[in-house]
């Protein structure tokens, strides 16, 4: 196995989704290969990052949501509920 | 004290099922109010979720104005859609799907600038199958060596710099949790191409993050 072929596996190899042989086979390649190591560690910590970086935002209170913001859908509404009539 | 605090004698089971059978109960008739034009209920659906809405569009928004039309687009989409919700589902999964659909489709309303190629974020080999530039392990704890706050603005800097198509994927299978069908319906895409454009996505992120993940050692 080839680095090019480890990295385009990468991510089912991360999934659990790879066949006894072909994970046998990627894990004996990462074991000789420090530069694939290296990727595997980064590829895991990026998919981390990324969930991490928008945890935060996830969890905007109401009371940050701009005031004009309920009263204009609000107002949408009604409007879209006098053309349905 | 309120209901939903434990008694002597309930089991471990009933304690944790008690206030999650009430509030889908609460729900139920919440969605039955909904659903019968009940003008308090709409307000209240606002209220109680317009903040999570936006957090949601302004993930995959680059103006805070287009954010806020997605969101009031959604919850117009919802009040017109209701009768169609299924009681058995939960009401913040739907709105979920619905404002990340109102994002999906003002993104390819605007579609205003050509697509970056992803190419040049992604891993080059030799001939022989090697990486062309040895990766380099990244620290431990990156977030050790910036601040929290730092780190995530750095992250979303670097995903709002992947081509449009690669960056959507990334969002909804890795940041709001779609699974491949979900995201691929969401996406009018196929399931293995959903799967191909994640993969690139996080190489290419990976890419864009290694020179600001390096270890003190490196």
């Amino acid at each position: 196995m080839t680095c090019r072929e480890l990295i385009e596996f990468l991510m089912e190899y991360t999934a659990g989704e790879l066949s006894p042989e072909v994970k046998a086979e990627f894990e004996r390649h990462l074991s000789i290969c420090r530069s694939c190591a290296a990727y595997l560690d980064s590829y895991r910590k990026t998919v981390e990052l990324a969930k991490e970086s928008h945890m935060h935002a996830y969890e905007l209170p109401v009371t940050a949501v701009p005031p004009g913001l309920v009263n204009a859908i609000n107002q949408a509404r009604k409007k879209q509920a006098d053309v349905a009539v | 004290m309120g209901d939903a605090m434990p008694r002597d004698g309930d089991t471990m089971r009933e304690v944790i099922e008690q206030p999650q059978e009430s509030a889908a109960k609460e729900e139920a008739l919440f969605v039955a109010r909904l659903k019968s034009g009940d003008e308090a209920a709409f307000t209240e659906v606002v209220e109680r979720c317009a903040g999570r809405c936006l957090a949601v569009a302004r993930r995959f928004m680059r103006s805070e104005d287009d954010a806020l039309d997605a969101v009031q687009d959604a919850f117009l989409a919802m009040f017109k859609n209701i009768q169609k919700f299924d009681e058995h589902a939960s009401l913040n999964t739907w709105l979920h799907r619905i404002v990340v659909n109102a994002c999906l489709m003002k993104l390819r309303g605007k579609r205003r600038r050509p697509e970056s190629s992803i190419e040049a974020m992604l891993p080059t080999f030799l001939a022989d199958g090697h990486q062309t530039h040895a990766s380099r392990r990244w620290a431990d704890n990156p977030a050790g060596a910036m601040e929290h706050t730092e780190l995530r603005r750095l992250v979303r800097a670097k995903i709002d710099e992947l081509p449009e198509q690669y960056r959507n994927v990334l969002l909804l299978r890795d940041i709001e949790g779609l699974d491949t069908a979900a995201a691929g319906a969401a996406l009018e895409m196929t399931e293995t191409a959903v799967k191909t454009r994640l993969h690139r996505a996080r190489q290419a992120l990976r890419g864009l993050l290694d020179p600001h993940m390096l270890g003190d050692s490196q």
